[in-house]
This record gives structure tokens, C-alpha cells and sequence, in this order.
């Protein structure tokens, strides 16, 4: 019997180590972070806030990852739905290729685009006498923050797919709906909350862009400058405390939108993708019969 | 003629799943589609419905052909074995659907989903959603909602395989009540024999991608065509025979067999409700021995070993007198008063002989 | 699944070819258009250009990096995985929201937030100052940014498959006489082997391609603090696009290679997870 008091001392002993681990490599840093941002009340944050550059990088950040999000949200919810309905050549391929922008560094991913729309390339070249230049410019900004949000609809949307038994949308024909009629009024609403997950959580991950957008769009204030780069910035001019602002105005959003995320998910079952490398929806809260899957999210 | 299918035939990627199927069903009857599963009657079904298209052949509904009528234009009604019913929206509004699409005003539609609910007995149900409804409920909920928009033509595929077995035997009867209401044409998928024997008019059996007959419950049961049928539907013994002076013999059974040489070799099939048992007061007067009786309520269920070594089952109703007098252990007198004979093909399956 | 015969021809080459598009736009062309500007000048160039001695420093210490995260990550994340799938305690909760905060930061954010406690000036970097120890700047530091980013994903993943073979097995075994040690090797432990695989899996991706984190603690000194996501920085900013382009390559394909294990990973686990 002793021995067994023993394993379980020690099982204690190594909770203990690891609960104090978490506290240490998350709690204390954030607590830095926000004693930092208190250190200069809240004129310091104000007046931080109210910077016309700080402003420009924030509003560009929102507005940007909310046109990569619905783009992503549109063109994956086709996605999803030509991967899970139809069969043709390639398929396989396509599926692997959507975890893609998460197993590439995002400066690579940067780079990538550079090296195909860029200046140097023939298609940039085009671009370019087309008025769309891809680097320093905010559409530059955009398809960047497309790129690394480009799996979260996509994987969101296919185990509901997946799910969705086809002989809903034959009852729907058979009663006389339209194709069109019969994906609006029939097979959408189910689909509904993996839409929202996916993207808000492409929202969520395109406030945080920093890799590919600094390569692509450098770093130009006022105009392809996004929150994480303005940080970024600031911190290499040694200005701790406009740094720490607008880094609590980021993380608040995220923290609301991880929130949102929550709740979404635990009001509907999300069910464990069956495909594709990388493919769990992050989910906080209660596990389902199927548990919650993990997006994670490459470097921004 | 309400629905005609002519040579319909359906192969997925060169293999075929339906060949040659032709068969009809008259205006207002209720057919049932029985065979094994896999055995291509849910794809006919969706042929027809308009959810699959045919590889070859002809579907004919009330005289037209519908070959290249997408489903919505088909005039049909149809069930799933799995409901299929909208879960985002409540019974009212997945009965009402077929009538929104087709515009209809609103307080027409509100009558005729009140209607429908009376008809399938689910008044008050009608702001519930499918999950707070139990199968039963919720496949009542279907049918209304197929019959909503007037169909002339109501197929169902296995449309009871989702619920209880209790709960299964209720719906069967309902819809067969409902049927004679209504006398809508109907087509029905099912595997269960019992099923198809209980409901349908007409019985089309389906093995293997082909018909196999096509007659009332009774024909296909006292005449069945082939070997398959006859072990499909109802249980048999199959006795391994010799055709012995134009008769099939196996042990102490004799059948006239015309139209068989003598020395075929064949397969006797027989009904157990076909086996006549005697009490056989002398030893010598038996021809075999009940091995084991099992009492099954209103019927007793016999096994006998001839004395030629043959086995087989008899049933014995209440109105039969030796029916508490039997034991096991007994003697008894074995004749058979009907049976089918059928060449015996050697590769044939064999599974499934219920002896 | 097949499609539906009344789903029309057309329609249906239409939604395939947009998504062909969307994905050649997206992705195909940029995968293309790096490895084409990585052997560009040939294979010899490439080699040339990835075995630069800062190259070379920088893909190391990613190595190194990935190598320490990884095995902390592992034993910790398991044991955090179990602390919260299998006991109950006060402030559960709390802890679980506390292991989702890293997806809630962004990485650049998560590197000033390390300089901002163990920097020079840091509430606590004053006292590893004093006893001249460097966090910041250098290696440790790196090495807790890549933790924090990567924190979340062997609990996470460990426990999905916690709650999914659920705990009749480590009864049984209890009953049985098991230790809580002797459980977890013999009974916990081949149970979320899959689970446990990929949540490293995707651990070592992340810590290879974690580049904002690194790069704000380090402070991207050649050499000494860059990491190889740095190095493809760097040699772009130097004008020297091969050399950005045969690093991001080499990355490029290692990140082929986990995705193609991941893969059969999931499929072992997915196999395991229908046999319980």
C-alpha cells in the first residue's frame, strides 16, 4: 500500500509542477502586458489610441482580415462543398493542398506570393500594368491575409457536409424545390454554424497577420501597415507603452471572438472532421460525443 | 396503367444493380417491392422518383414518360427510410414546404397541413421539431409532408427499417388503413417478408437486380416460380430428391413431378405448414420421429427426423388435434399434402434453407 | 460520395472549376512560383545558398528550438491533458481557458510580452540581469516564445482522445490492483498514442514555422538568434532572393513531409478511435 501513497504523491508533485509551468509561461507574461498598459493609465492608452497611425493600422487590420474572412467564407463554403459531394481527378490533392497555409511559415507564404505576383515575375509584371500591383499595396495586404486564413471555412464546413444526409435535399426536389431553392432554404441552415466558426476564426487569425503581410506589403504606416507590424514597430522604436495599447486592443478582440467561437460550437455539435491534415476546429468548453477538434494556427 | 417500367436497367461504373426489371402497377394499388438487401429495389425506387437515371429502359407514369423529368416534375410523393425530414425547421413548416414552393396562399396552406396532421394523428404537433419527435412520430410527419402537394404517386423506400419493431408493426397496419382510404398509388421498398405480405396487393420480388415474380401475396406464396422465391418468402424445407416414376421422392414424401425425367435430380420445397403429421399408434406404422418441439403460442413448431434420415419442420396449428398431444419422442406419420419442385443446380446458394 | 444524378453537368463543372481556380490563385501558383525562384539558378546555386554559415546557424537552432519544444510539450501538454480530462478540481475551467489564451495572441504580441517581463527592464528580467543570465535575446527566450505559441496543441489533442476511449479501461485496470503510474504506461498511455503523435505533430510544425514570436524576442541577431524562419527574412531584406527562396524551400518541404504523416496519422488514429 505504500508504494502506491507514493504514486500518487508523486502524481500530485508532477500536477503541481506543470499547473505552475502553465501560470508561468502564460499568466506571467500577460500580467506583464497588462501591468505595462496600467503603468500609464488610461490617458496613456487614449492618447496611444487616438495616434492617426496606431488608428490606420487597426481599422486596415479589421477591415482586412473581415474581406479575407468572407472571401474565405464563400469560396470555402464551395470548396467544401465540391470536396464533399462530387468525385473528379485531383480531389485528393485538393484536400491535402487546404492545410497547406498552415504547415508554411507565414513570411514563406509572404514570399510565395512575392515570388509568383511580385514585381519580378511575369504575372506581376501584368498586374502591374493592370494598376494591382501586389507588393506595398493594401490588395497585396489582402490576398496575403486570404492565404493564411485559407483552411478555416474549408475544414469547418466538411464534416458538416460530411454529415448532411443527401436524402434531405432528394426530399426537398421530389416536394419540388429548385436547386438553388433547396441549398438556401434546405441544406444552408445546417450549415450555418460551421460557417460562423469558420469564419470567425478566419477573422480571429487575420487580426493576428504579421509574416506574410510584413513581406508582402512591408511596412509602410498609413497604408499597408496592419496592427501586428505597427507592434512590431513601435517596439523597435522603443515606444513599450503605444506597443502595449494597441497590443490589449488586439488581444481583447481575440479573447471575445475565442468566446463567440465557444459558443457557437456548443450550441450545435461540431464533429471531428474526416479529412485533411490539421483538421480540428479549435473548441473550448465541454466535448462532445465526438470532442472538440484543434485548428492550430500557424505563425502570423 | 399508373406506373409502367419497361427493360429499366441501371449500372454504376459498369456494374449493374437493376436488370431488365419491367413490371406495372395499376392505378390505386399498393405494391410492394420485396427482395434482399442490395438487391437493386431502392435503386428502381429512385429510378422512378427521378433521383437516379436510368443506364436503358423506359418508366412510364400514367402514360407518359418521365426519362428525362427531373424529380420536381414528376407528380410523386416520397418517403425515406430515414425520414430525411428538414431539422432546422418545425412539423408544420417540413409538411408546409411542398406548398410553399409551389406558392401557394398562406391560409390554404395552413388548412391543408392541419389536414395532414389530422390524417396522420399528430394534431398539435405542429410547432415541435423533428428531434423533439419520437421515429414513429417523425415518419408519420414525412408521409404527411409527401402528400401534402396532391401527389399522384406515393413511393416509400423501406420506409418503416428505422423504427421499433413494435412501433413497425403499428405503422404497417396504419398505412395499409390509410391506403385503403386514400387508394393512392403506392409503391413500397421492404426486405422483410412479413411486411410485404401484410401491406401489399400486388408483391414484385427483386433479387439480385432482376424480378424473380410477380403476384398477390398468396400466389407468390403457395406458387412460388423459383427456388429463391420460394425460400424468400415463408419458411421451407428443401429435401434433396430423386425423381422416382414421374415422382419427386425424399424418404417417405412423394410429389407428382410433371414435366421431370425420372432419375433428375431435384429439390423438393415444402411448406411446413404443408406437413401433415399423424400420431403413429405402432412403431411400424411411423416413417419418422419428432426430435424437439417448440411451443410458439398459437402454432407449435415440430422437428422431425424420417426414419430415411431426412429432416424437416412442421407446423402444427391449435386447430390441429395432435397439437397438446404431441410430444417429443413421439412417432409419427409424415405426408405432405403440397410442394414445389425445382432442379436442383449444384452452385446455387445454399444459404438460408429453413429447415 | 457519387453525384446525385439530378445534379446537373454543367453546374456541377462550373463549382469544380472555380474551386480549381481559387486553389491555382491561392495556392498552386505561390508553391510553384517559390520552388521555381528556389532552383532557379540551378541545384548547385540552391546548395550553395543553403549551406551559408548563417543558414546553416539558423536552421540548427530551429532544429534545437523544435527539439526542446516538442519533448516539453509532450510530457507536459499529456499530463495538463489528464489534469483536466480525468480529475475534477477547482479552477478547471480557468485552467482550460488559460491553455486556449496562446490561440488569442498573436505571436508578435506573444514576444513582446516575454520582453516586457524578462527584458533588461523587465519585472523580472532585473533579477536574471543581475545574476547575468540573458532570457531575451537569446536562446531561452526563444524558446519560451515557441512554448507559449504551442502550448495548446497536444492538450488539446490529448484531450479529444481522453474523452473519446473514456476511462472503463483505467477502471478495469484500478480494480485490477494498477498503480495510477502503472495505468498510464500500460493502459492511458497506447491509448492516446495517435492523439498524442499528432498534437506533437502539429507542434513541430508550428515551432519550425514560427516566425513573429522568435523574431521580436530574439532580437534577429545574425548568427547567434535567428532561427531559420529569420534567416528567409533576413536574406530577403539583403536582396538575396535565392537565398530566401532555397531556405523557405527546404522548409517548404519538411512541411510537405509532416503533412503527409499527419496524414497517415490521422488515419491511424482514426482507425484506432472507430475500434474503441
Amino acid at each position: 500500500m505504500g508504494h502506491l501513497k507514493i504514486a500518487h504523491l508523486s502524481w500530485r508533485l508532477l500536477a503541481t509542477i506543470v499547473v505552475s509551468y502553465i501560470f508561468v509561461l502564460v499568466l506571467l507574461p500577460m500580467g506583464a502586458l497588462l501591468s505595462n498598459s496600467m503603468a500609464g493609465g488610461w490617458g496613456g492608452f487614449l492618447e496611444d489610441l487616438s495616434q492617426p497611425v496606431a488608428r490606420k493600422a487597426l481599422q486596415l487590420t479589421f477591415e482586412v482580415a473581415l474581406i479575407g474572412a468572407l472571401v474565405n467564407g464563400v469560396f470555402g463554403l464551395l470548396t467544401a462543398y465540391v470536396l464533399v459531394r462530387f468525385e473528379f481527378p485531383g480531389k485528393g490533392l485538393l484536400n491535402a493542398l487546404v492545410d497547406l497555409p498552415f504547415a508554411i511559415p507565414t513570411n514563406v507564404s509572404g514570399l510565395m506570393l512575392l515570388a509568383v505576383y511580385g514585381g519580378g515575375s511575369p504575372l506581376g509584371k501584368v498586374l502591374e500594368g493592370l494598376g494591382l500591383p501586389l507588393a506595398y499595396s493594401i490588395p497585396g495586404v489582402v490576398v496575403a491575409v486570404i492565404l493564411v486564413t485559407f483552411p478555416f471555412t474549408i475544414r469547418a464546413l466538411q464534416p458538416l457536409l460530411e454529415e448532411l444526409d443527401p436524402d434531405i435535399e432528394a426530399a426537398a426536389y421530389i416536394l419540388g424545390a429548385s436547386r438553388w431553392k433547396t441549398f438556401w432554404k434546405v441544406t444552408f441552415p445546417s450549415l450555418l454554424p460551421g460557417v460562423l466558426s469558420g469564419v470567425t476564426l478566419a477573422f480571429s487569425r487575420g487580426l493576428a497577420e504579421f509574416g506574410a503581410v510584413v513581406v508582402v506589403a512591408g511596412n509602410i504606416p498609413m497604408k499597408t501597415q496592419l496592427a501586428a507590424v505597427y507592434i512590431y514597430g513601435e517596439m523597435e522604436s522603443y515606444n513599450a507603452r503605444g506597443a502595449t495599447s494597441i497590443s490589449i486592443v488586439l488581444v481583447a478582440a481575440a479573447i471575445v471572438l475565442l468566446v463567440l467561437l465557444n459558443l457557437v460550437s456548443s450550441k450545435q455539435r461540431l464533429t471531428i472532421p474526416r479529412f485533411g491534415l490539421l483538421r480540428k476546429i479549435f473548441v473550448k468548453g465541454e466535448v462532445k460525443e465526438h470532442g472538440n477538434p484543434v485548428i492550430p494556427v500557424q505563425d502570423r | 396503367m399508373a406506373i409502367r417500367l419497361q427493360n429499366l436497367t441501371k449500372k454504376f461504373g459498369g456494374q449493374g444493380a437493376v436488370d431488365t426489371v419491367s413490371f406495372q402497377v395499376k392505378q390505386g394499388e399498393l405494391v410492394g417491392l420485396l427482395g434482399p438487401s442490395g438487391g437493386g429495389k431502392s435503386t428502381i425506387l429512385r429510378m422512378i422518383a427521378g433521383l437516379e437515371r436510368p443506364t436503358g429502359g423506359d418508366i412510364f407514369l400514367n402514360g407518359q414518360s418521365v426519362n428525362n423529368l427531373p424529380p420536381q416534375d414528376r407528380g410523386v410523393g416520397m418517403v425515406f427510410q430515414h425520414y430525411a425530414l428538414f431539422k432546422h425547421m418545425t412539423v408544420a413548416e417540413n409538411i408546409a414546404f411542398g406548398l410553399e414552393v409551389r406558392k401557394s396562399p398562406k391560409a390554404a396552406m395552413k388548412e391543408r397541413v392541419r389536414e395532414l396532421l389530422a390524417l396522420v394523428g399528430l394534431e398539435g404537433l405542429d410547432n415541435r421539431y423533428p428531434h423533439q419527435l419520437s421515429g414513429g412520430q417523425r415518419q408519420r410527419v414525412a408521409l404527411a409532408r409527401s402528400l401534402a402537394p396532391r401527389p399522384g404517386i406515393l413511393l416509400l423506400d423501406e420506409p418503416f427499417g428505422a423504427v421499433d419493431a413494435k412501433i413497425r408493426r403499428e405503422l404497417r397496419e396504419w398505412l395499409r388503413k390509410l391506403h385503403d382510404e386514400m387508394h393512392m398509388t403506392s409503391i413500397f421498398v421492404t426486405h422483410d417478408q412479413e411486411e410485404a405480405l401484410e401491406v401489399a396487393d400486388r408483391i414484385v420480388i427483386i433479387n439480385q437486380g432482376r424480378v424473380e415474380q410477380v403476384g398477390t401475396p398468396k400466389e407468390i406464396y403457395d406458387h412460388p416460380e423459383t427456388e429463391f422465391v420460394a425460400n424468400f418468402v415463408g419458411p421451407v424445407n428443401v429435401l434433396a430428391a430423386e425423381v422416382v416414376e414421374g415422382k419427386a421422392q425424399a424418404g417417405p414424401l412423394k410429389i407428382k413431378a410433371p414435366g421431370f425425367q425420372n432419375g433428375d435430380r431435384v429439390n423438393l420445397v415444402i411448406r411446413p405448414g404443408d406437413v401433415v403429421l399423424e400420431s403413429a399408434e405402432e412403431w411400424e406404422y411411423g416413417t419418422g420421429e419428432v426430435k424437439r418441439l417448440v411451443f410458439l403460442g398459437d402454432m407449435v413448431k415440430a422437428d422431425i427426423e424420417t426414419d430415411s434420415g431426412h429432416c424437416l419442420t412442421a407446423h402444427l396449428s391449435r386447430s390441429n388435434p395432435d397439437f397438446d398431444r404431441l410430444q417429443a419422442g413421439d412417432r409419427v406419420n409424415i405426408k405432405v399434402d403440397m410442394g414445389r419442385i425445382f432442379p436442383r443446380v449444384l452452385e446455387s446458394g445454399m444459404d438460408g434453407w429453413g429447415i | 460520395m457519387a453525384t446525385p444524378s439530378y445534379q446537373s453537368k454543367t453546374a456541377k463543372f462550373t463549382m469544380i472549376g472555380i474551386v480549381f481556380l481559387y486553389f491555382t490563385v491561392f495556392i498552386i501558383l505561390p508553391i510553384g512560383g517559390m520552388f521555381a525562384g528556389a532552383f532557379a539558378k540551378g541545384l548547385p546555386a540552391f546548395w550553395r545558398e543553403l549551406t551559408r554559415p548563417e543558414a546553416v546557424h539558423a536552421i540548427s537552432l530551429t532544429f534545437i528550438i523544435t527539439a526542446i519544444v516538442t519533448v516539453l510539450n509532450a510530457v507536459f501538454g499529456t499530463v495538463l491533458a489528464i489534469l483536466l480530462v480525468r480529475h475534477h478540481f477547482p479552477g478547471a475551467a480557468l485552467l482550460k481557458g488559460i491553455v486556449d489564451l496562446p490561440f488569442a495572441v498573436s505571436p508578435v504580441i506573444a514576444g513582446f510580452m516575454l520582453i516586457l517581463l524578462y527584458g533588461p527592464k523587465g519585472l523580472l528580467g532585473v533579477f536574471f540581469d543581475a545574476w547575468g543570465i540573458k532570457i531575451v535575446y537569446a536562446l531561452p527566450g526563444m524558446i519560451l516564445a515557441t512554448l507559449f505559441v504551442t502550448l495548446p496543441f497536444v492538450v488539446k489533442e490529448v484531450s479529444l482522445v481522453l474523452q473519446e476511449i473514456g476511462t472503463e479501461q483505467e477502471q478495469a485496470a484500478t480494480i485490477l490492483g494498477a498503480g495510477p503510474w502503472r495505468t498510464f504506461w500500460r493502459i492511458t498511455l497506447p491509448g492516446i498514442r495517435w492523439g498524442l503523435l499528432y498534437g506533437i505533430t502539429l507542434t513541430v510544425a508550428r515551432s519550425l514555422g514560427e516566425f513573429g514570436a522568435v523574431l521580436v524576442v530574439s532580437g534577429n541577431i545574425i548568427n547567434r538568434t535567428q532561427t531559420a524562419t529569420m534567416d528567409i527574412y533576413q536574406a530577403y531584406s539583403d536582396y538575396n532572393e535565392l537565398g530566401s527562396y532555397a531556405v523557405a524551400a527546404l522548409l517548404a518541404i519538411i512541411s510537405f513531409a509532416i503533412l503527409f504523416s499527419l496524414e497517415l496519422i490521422k488515419k491511424k488514429k482514426e482507425a484506432a478511435s472507430n475500434g474503441n
